[in-house]
């Protein structure tokens, strides 16, 4: 029911304070107000809206519903509804103005309805799709046109269901009517961080992303929970399943690193080879001294063993002639070096194997506790081929503690930086007439592993350097890059290790990049709550 | 024969130099890079030279069109581990012998004796397509 106080008889409370000016004041406020008895006649018309749609105030009042219709096609059917005791709202447009009216009906003090009193307003143009009527059904439509599950997180660590998810095979949090402890819907640690990115929510009213995987016997399946501002205290969640969009990323990532050792694979062939046939040469020179060696160990034998009886002097002398022209002295001092070069020759192939070995096994989605140094100079190894000829690489390389990391995927990174660093001071050699320079540095600062891969190339102009980290954005030419390397780069750091990378480069200076890495990971059960840009943020 | 080996792997020179001493055939020279090579070739006599591709400085192919120009009676013979490499199709036109790494002693003999013997039947000719 309405708080209009009632009118039994409307026209006569006009009446009595007309000549108190309530007729000249209804008729300079923007309004229409139109009163109906019981039986649907008009018996007030007044207000200054009224003129606008070409009616007189007054006109109207005797006439019957049916009279009205014509200048009001809504007004019969919500007076009529009206005079069942419901509020109604009504809308018409009829003349170029649109025209808001509300009808409440009246009651006598019994609560018997005995007249309808309507009050109309212009619609403002901003409220034009947004009236009462609409609301409702405008939010119906919209939330059944997102697909995610939708529910309310508030401060106190409650969740309750707005909507479940609309295909019901995906993975969403258990559908709660009632506001329910997060802890009741999920594991401890996915709900405290569910709980924590909340409150940070609240806190700054800036938008939020928390991934968690959600593990039962026999598979990882991930959600992904948009948390947006309320307003006050509370927090709406857009939870979808993303285990598909995780799935395509993981191989995205294997299959870019497969590309990468294809491309690697000729220089890594040469760095196998050479040392084999060095290897090769110097087993068969063993070969050929062992025999040799063999053959004046009989003549030594010969001389100890011999039955003839000659003088000492003369035995020496045979077996310094047999030395001679065996080639002792040369044999003496080359075969130690030729054993030397072989063990050279098999670590070096056997570094570049390991290398291989440790950059190219499979990803795994647990972080392990890895040296960071270690997959950063596999990185220097297996893409020895590209800088070699083009640039001196220095390694300063401090002790680190074990870093929670996926090292194949790191030592993609850091191979991305070098090979990148490589073909930058490659792009002077000419001009310069000489050799670049590439450095490797890491530091341990606070809880955090620095890694910087600094060249001395032409650097980056500042233009590019905005653009650097988008995909598909390269300098290089048709062939030697894609664009994706430093997208994908960037997104091993900060989505799957919770750490940042940043690029430093006076253009004509070189340029550095920084990868920092947090020793303890990124949480499994939160790969990434970063804040997001919210639209319009600068 | 007399060979001039061109690598700028140390060891894979000093490995050539310990197995090919004994060689009564053989008499060998070694050089570091091309622009040695050259600098031997300048004052030693040499009928065939073995060279790898990949080299700072001058390359394996500016050594080989270096020695069209100014010593086409050489064999030449190229040495490589790259399996591939923009350059290689026009090395390989270059040279008479074109061997990978690794390769036994034996075969890298019968390139250097074949490498010769093309450069003394067309001294200054290329090899021809086969």
């Amino acid at each position: 029911m309405s708080g209009v106080p009632p009118l039994a008889d409307p026209a006569r409370y006009v009446g009595d304070v007309d000549t108190g000016g309530l007729r000249p004041l209804l008729a300079a406020l923007p309004v229409i107000v139109l009163a109906f008895d019981a039986e649907g006649t008009c018996v007030l018309s007044e207000g200054g809206l009224l003129e606008s749609f070409g009616i007189r105030p007054g006109e109207d009042v005797g006439r019957s519903l049916g009279m009205f219709f014509p200048r009001f096609p809504a007004a019969v059917h919500a007076v009529q509804r009206a005079l069942t005791g419901e509020t109604v709202y009504s809308r018409s447009a009829s003349t170029g103005a649109t025209l808001d009216v509300q009808w409440h009906p009246q009651c006598d003090v019994d609560g018997a309805v005995v007249g309808v009193l309507a009050l109309g307003t212009k619609t403002a143009e901003a409220d034009r799709y947004d009236s009462a009527a609409r609301t409702e059904q405008t939010y119906r439509a919209l939330l059944s046109a997102i697909p995610d599950q939708l529910v309310r997180l508030d401060a106190d660590g409650t969740a309750v269901a707005i909507k479940p998810a609309n295909d019901g095979t995906s993975l969403q949090l258990p559908v709660r009517w009632s506001p329910t402890p997060l802890v009741d819907l999920v594991t401890d640690d996915v709900a405290e961080r569910l709980s924590t990115a909340a409150a940070a929510v609240i806190a700054d009213q800036s938008e939020r992303v928390v991934e968690a995987v959600i593990t039962d016997a026999t598979s990882h399946r991930y959600l992904e929970a948009r948390l947006i501002p309320e307003g006050g205290e509370r927090v709406l969640g857009f939870v979808r399943e993303i285990t598909g969009r995780r799935r395509a990323e993981d191989e995205l990532r294997e299959a870019s690193k497969l590309e990468a050792l294809g491309r690697l694979s000729a220089g890594v062939a040469h760095e196998i080879n050479t040392p084999i046939q060095f290897v090769a040469h110097n087993v068969e020179f063993m070969r050929n001294s062992f025999a040799t060696m063999h053959e004046l160990l009989l003549a030594y034998r010969q001389a100890l063993h011999s039955t003839q009886s000659l003088p000492w002097a003369e035995r020496s002398a045979r077996l310094q002639q047999a030395e001679a022209e065996h080639d002792v002295e040369f044999l003496l001092g080359e075969v130690p070096e030729a054993v030397n070069d072989t063990l050279v020759g098999i670590q070096r192939v056997s570094t570049i194997v390991t290398a291989l070995k440790q950059f190219s096994h499979p990803s795994s989605d647990e972080l392990q506790p890895n040296d960071v140094n270690v997959a950063l100079r596999n990185a220097v190894i297996v893409s020895v081929n590209e800088h070699k000829l083009v640039a001196d690489v220095a390694e300063d390389l401090a002790p680190l503690p074990p870093v929670l990391c996926n090292p194949g995927e790191l030592t993609q990174v850091f191979l991305n930086l070098i090979v990148n660093a490589a073909q930058a001071v490659e792009s002077m050699i000419v001009e310069r007439g000489e050799r670049g320079r590439i450095e490797l540095s890491t530091r341990l600062d606070g809880d955090h592993v620095v890694v910087r891969i600094r060249d001395d190339g032409p650097g980056i102009s500042y233009a590019d350097q905005s653009r650097l980290f988008d995909a598909f954005f390269t300098t290089k030419v048709v062939g030697k890059g894609t664009g994706q390397g430093l997208t994908l780069a960037r997104s091993i750091i900060v989505d799957r290790h919770g750490g940042t990378m940043e690029v430093h480069s006076v253009p004509g200076h070189g340029a550095t990049f920084e990868v920092r890495l947090p020793v303890a990971g990124a949480s499994p059960a939160l790969v990434d709550a970063a804040a997001v840009d919210t639209p319009g943020a600068p | 024969m007399r060979i001039l080996f061109v690598d700028d792997e140390p060891h894979l020179l000093a490995g050539l130099r310990r197995l090919t001493r004994a060689s009564r055939s053989w008499t060998t020279s070694f050089a570091a890079g091309a622009a040695e090579a050259l600098e031997i070739l300048q004052d030693t006599p040499v009928d065939v030279v073995v060279t790898d591709m990949r080299m700072p400085g001058m390359d394996g192919l500016d050594l080989m069109e270096s020695l069209i120009e100014h010593h086409p009676a050489l064999g030449r013979v190229v040495l490589t581990g790259h399996v591939e490499d923009s350059r290689i199709e026009q090395a390989m036109s270059l040279a008479h012998v074109w061997l990978n790494k690794p390769c036994t002693l034996d075969a890298l003999s019968t390139g250097i004796t074949e490498a010769h013997q093309a450069a003394s039947l067309r001294p200054t000719g290329r090899r021809s397509p086969n």
